[in-house]
């Protein structure tokens, strides 16, 4: 596994700031794990104060000396990128290997992500040339003429999430660069391997000026710079609703006012329907739920079972889940890893405990307040059966393996209101082939996304975003694009 | 007494060769009045007036022309009454329908096209920045930056003919967008209803429709319409009726380039799955059938049950078609539909019937036996309808066990005859609603949402009801595919086609 390190092409020691390869300006390094054995596997440098501040001004020079936005038309951005995308393809196995290593994700689900990665540049590629305003001509005969143009934001922050380092990475950085910002990216603290090898490779295309895309790495104390430093424009955060209510006070504290976009997390429903497949549905859920070890903001951690088929429901659920294979990351075999790191792990297992012992729920599957085995962070697929829907483990996010089946239902009508209430807003999901309850669940509910019979399924060119806690702004899709534009209005009198 | 004349520059006239056409009343079949036999001279004045109006109309600001269509919405509100009256007088339709959905229908078009053209941030053209390399010279190729903007400007005279079924409405649904848009219009009404329209023009004057923008002249097809097909001056043409008439018009028209708008008819399919809701089905298949003398392109005339349900649905249609369709006088406020058109029409309708019996198929025609005005049906469904003898009725006709292949399942009858078949599974479902020619409309019945949304994508028609029919949203597109025409109505698609586009492409800075 250390020869997956040792053959970089690049020296993880290093973070990539203005078009060159930097230490820390203080030597500061961390250590970086694999959550599958919690053993260190590299050692990266730590941004300080000053280390922030030179990737803001080198972002903010480039950007305001028009070296992205004006010397590069859109469709020069747009080659760009997918330049990038096609080096990111060329170089995808190595990618795989140390994503997998450093975030414990089995092999299978690697490859997918790698598929999304290299899709969403393309896909937003796309947008770079096609920046359009509107023209709207006069309407009395004392108008004037008036038009809009699009321009971008300027320089953006971003805080990743640990959960998927490389993939939201695309979800942020394709379109804002598409846009014309420059960037300034902070990868979670625990998985930032990925990150600077996507910097490696956007360096070595050769299109994009220094300063365009810069890395920082660290934890809050770097993060708190990114988002009180006054030339930037935009941060994009994901992450907690605390640390996310953090970001929005300091966005609004300093000289400068910044826009923000925000993704908070959530505890997304299911809803299975007396007329819904159940021997898929159970899949599905389990899927919904177990996906990335549950370590999915929009995971399916809450679900309602109407009362008439909750009896035959409930063991196609265990026995989805306990088929579920755990085991290292490189098998092909393997269906669900680790869980990032010890911290994460012993909050998830807490809150099994919570289930157990404090809302006193009873246990469908799992091991209880048991990990697997002493090396690495890992605790089995857990489902509760019967749970209060005001459940501590019901209603707090968790972010691991661990499912709540409510006690059951017999109104959709009733469940709708119930959720539409929920502090979070982020997905749901529904089960059933009658088109009335689809129409009137997917009208209703308050959410971003909504899967109907699937769960999980995303796509480059449709919106994700909270509602609620669950955050505000949108990726992916149009509206993420448009997210990272301004808009000016001009007024002519072409008569003068 | 209405005396119909021809409305050219701001002035009423009658025909130059003083010639009129009969028109009948279709209820007693009596004639009630004339209507001028305009011919090419007619058609002439009226271009040369239309052209001349042009220049000024399309450079009148949006938001005057908008005040203008305001005020002529206004005036149809004001008179509906009478206006919908001399509609069913004159076409045959239920009085009660045409005063209160079809008169304010043509008062929401020129609503709709008045707030289109000015609020709700509707982009009259795009504007793109966009860095282009341009050499300035061999040797030495500078990037520069150049400024990309749409324009968009009225096309200019439009022809526009419009057909008998719906005659008010169709004519309005053509003239707002058109004189939205800032272009001119000359209209030839259906011979068949004209009274409407005549009255329109007066609606068109008091609101201050400046003289020569709409101009309207009565006739026939060949003696009128023709002539302003082939106008030189008459840039686009925009025609609703009948499939042959259509293609007539299309031939003319494109040898001189002109920008041809056709709707045309239907042989508009349901479908009703085992699993639909059978009783919201049968009500609506009723409608689909009959309203309006199925005098609708959108008429559902054939009718597809799936295997379960097919003898419990077509007795239920049968009954409720004995018990509350009403045929009859279209002034008494119990008639569900009057008489068809003209005696023509009624022909060739009947013709479809007897044509149906000579095939074997079973051949019902669904009288109510409660309905004492009906003194007598033929043998090929003609009614008889007391104090309205001469009137051209036929009965609520249903055919059953006919074959796919039959002309009168092939092609449009137009009138209230409906032919119900059953079908096995969702693939032979698809297959018999596009086995025709036509594709206009469509309507598929299942409560099953993957069937639904499976069975609506795969029907090749312009417009496809899931669960409902003759649901028209004004701003989603309207138009028929094969047969049924060859463009979109409605909203931005009718304002687009009044509307040249130019691109204006200059540089900005190097």
């Amino acid at each position: 596994m250390s020869s997956i390190i040792s053959s970089l092409p690049f020296d993880p020691t290093l973070t990539y700031i203005n078009g060159e390869w930097v230490g820390s300006s203080d030597s500061q390094t961390s250590s970086i794990e694999n959550p599958a054995t919690g053993q260190v596997i590299a050692t990266v440098s730590e941004s300080t104060a000053s280390d922030l501040d030179a990737a803001v001004q080198a972002a903010h020079k480039a950007f305001y000396s028009g070296a992205w936005v004006n010397t590069y038309s859109g469709a020069q951005r747009r080659d760009a990128l997918l330049a990038l995308a096609m080096s990111i393809e060329d170089n995808r196995q190595a990618l795989e290997h140390l994503e997998s290593l450093n975030t414990g994700k089995p092999i299978r689900d690697v490859r997918v992500e790698l598929d999304d990665t290299i899709d969403l540049f393309r896909h937003f590629a796309g947008y770079a040339d096609k920046v359009e305003g509107r023209h709207i001509a006069a309407q009395t005969n004392a108008g004037l003429e008036g038009y809009t143009v699009k321009v971008p934001v300027g320089v953006v922050g971003f805080i990743n999430a640990f959960n998927y380092p490389l993939c939201l990475l695309a979800w942020k950085v394709a379109p804002a660069l598409a846009a014309g910002c420059t960037v300034v990216f902070k990868p979670g603290p625990q998985t930032p391997l990925t990150t600077l090898f996507f910097a490696h490779l956007l360096h070595n295309t050769g299109r994009f000026p220094a300063g365009v895309f810069n890395v920082v790495l660290g934890g809050v104390a770097v993060g708190q710079a990114l988002v009180d430093h006054d030339l930037v424009d935009k941060i994009g955060f994901t992450g907690s609703v605390a640390t996310g209510k953090h970001v929005i006070r300091s966005t609004a504290s300093t000289a400068r006012v910044r826009a923000t976009s925000v993704e908070l997390g959530g505890k997304s429903p299911g809803v299975v329907m007396p007329d819904a497949d159940l021997q898929r549905t159970a899949e599905l859920v389990i899927s919904g739920c177990m996906s990335n070890t549950g370590m999915n903001c929009n995971a399916l951690t809450r679900l309602w079972v109407h009362r008439s088929i909750y009896a035959e429901f409930l063991p196609l659920l265990k026995a989805a889940a306990e088929k579920l294979v755990l085991g290292v990351p490189q098998s092909e075999d393997t269906e669900m890893g680790p869980l990032i790191d010890r911290r994460q792990m012993d909050r998830v297992l807490e809150y099994i405990r919570i289930g157990i012992e404090e809302d006193k729920a009873q246990l469908l599957t799992g091991d209880g307040r048991h990990r697997v085995g002493q090396e690495g962070y890992w605790v089995r697929p857990t489902v509760f059966q019967n749970v209060d829907p005001q459940a501590r483990i019901a209603t707090e996010e968790i972010f691991g393996p661990v499912l709540s089946v409510l006690q059951p239902f017999d109104s959709l009508d009733d469940v709708i209101e119930i959720e539409r209430k929920s502090e979070f807003g982020l997905a749901a999901g529904i089960f059933t082939r009658n088109h009335s309850d689809i129409a009137r669940f997917t009208r209703k509910m308050r959410c971003g996304t909504i899967w109907v019979n699937n769960y999980n399924a995303l796509y480059s060119y449709l919106p994700f975003g909270g509602f609620r806690n669950s955050g505000f702004g949108r990726e992916l899709g149009y509206e993420s694009f448009d997210g990272y534009l301004a808009t000016k209005a001009i007024i002519d009198d072409i008569t003068y | 007494d209405v005396h119909i004349q021809n409305y050219i520059n701001g002035e009423w006239a009658p025909p130059t060769n003083g010639l009129f056409l009969d028109k009948y009343n279709p209820a007693t079949g009596q004639v009630i009045l004339q209507i001028p036999d305009s011919a090419s001279a007619d058609v002439d004045n009226a271009v040369k007036a239309v052209k001349a109006a042009f220049p000024l109309w399309s450079k009148t600001p949006v938001s005057e022309r908008a005040a203008i269509l305001l005020r002529i919405a206004d005036l149809i509100d004001e008179n509906s009454s009478i206006l919908g009256t001399f509609e069913s007088l004159d076409q045959g339709k239920p009085v009660f329908s045409a005063i209160h959905f079809e008169m304010p229908m043509c008062a929401a078009s020129f609503r709709q096209f008045a707030k289109l053209i000015t609020d709700g941030g509707i982009k009259e053209s795009e504007s793109r920045l966009e860095s282009m390399i341009t050499p300035t010279s061999i040797t030495q190729p500078k990037a520069s930056i150049t400024e990309s903007v749409t324009q968009h400007i009225a096309a200019g005279v439009a022809g526009l003919i419009t057909p008998w079924n719906f005659p008010l409405p169709m004519v309005c649904f053509k003239i707002a967008p058109c004189i939205a848009a800032g272009s001119t219009c000359v209209v030839k009404p259906t011979e068949l209803s004209s009274i409407t329209s005549f009255l329109l023009s007066h609606i068109l004057h008091a609101a201050g429709v400046p003289k020569g923008v709409v101009n309207i002249i009565f006739g026939s097809g060949l003696g009128a319409g023709e002539p302003l097909v082939k106008h030189k001056d008459v840039k686009l043409i925009s025609f609703t009726g009948g499939s042959a008439t259509g293609a007539r018009i299309g031939a003319l028209a494109s040898g001189q380039f002109k920008r041809v708008s056709l709707e045309l008819g239907g042989k508009n399919p349901a479908v009703f799955f085992d699993d639909c809701n059978i009783d919201h089905a049968v009500t609506t298949g009723i409608r689909g059938a009959y309203k309006n003398q199925g005098e609708i392109c959108l008429c559902a005339s054939r009718q597809y049950v799936q295997h379960g349900i097919y003898e419990k649905f077509v007795e239920m249609f049968r009954q409720k078609v004995r018990s509350d369709i009403f045929v009859g006088n279209p002034l008494d406020p119990k008639t569900f539909y009057g008489p068809v058109i003209s005696q023509q029409h009624m022909d060739k309708v009947l013709g479809y019937i007897r044509l149906a019996q000579e095939e074997g198929a079973t051949v019902e025609f669904l009288v109510n036996p409660s309905d004492t005005a009906v003194k007598g049906v033929s043998s090929d469904g003609r009614l008889t309808i007391e104090g309205h003898e001469g009137g051209y009725f036929i009965a609520p006709t249903l055919i059953t066990n006919i074959k796919q292949s039959s002309r009168v399942m092939q092609e449009e009858i137009f009138g209230p005859v409906v032919c119900i078949l059953p079908f096995g599974t969702e693939e032979e479902a698809v297959e018999l609603a596009n086995d025709t020619d036509y594709g206009l409309s469509a309507s598929v019945w299942t409560l099953d949402h993957g069937k639904l949304d499976r069975v609506m994508r795969q029907i090749n028609a312009g417009l496809v009801w899931g669960n409902n029919w003759l649901n028209i949203d004004q701003d989603m597109p309207f138009g028929g595919m094969g047969c049924s025409g060859n463009c979109r109505e409605n909203g931005k698609y009718s304002l687009e086609f009044y509307t040249e586009v130019k691109t204006l492409s200059r540089h900005v800075f190097d």
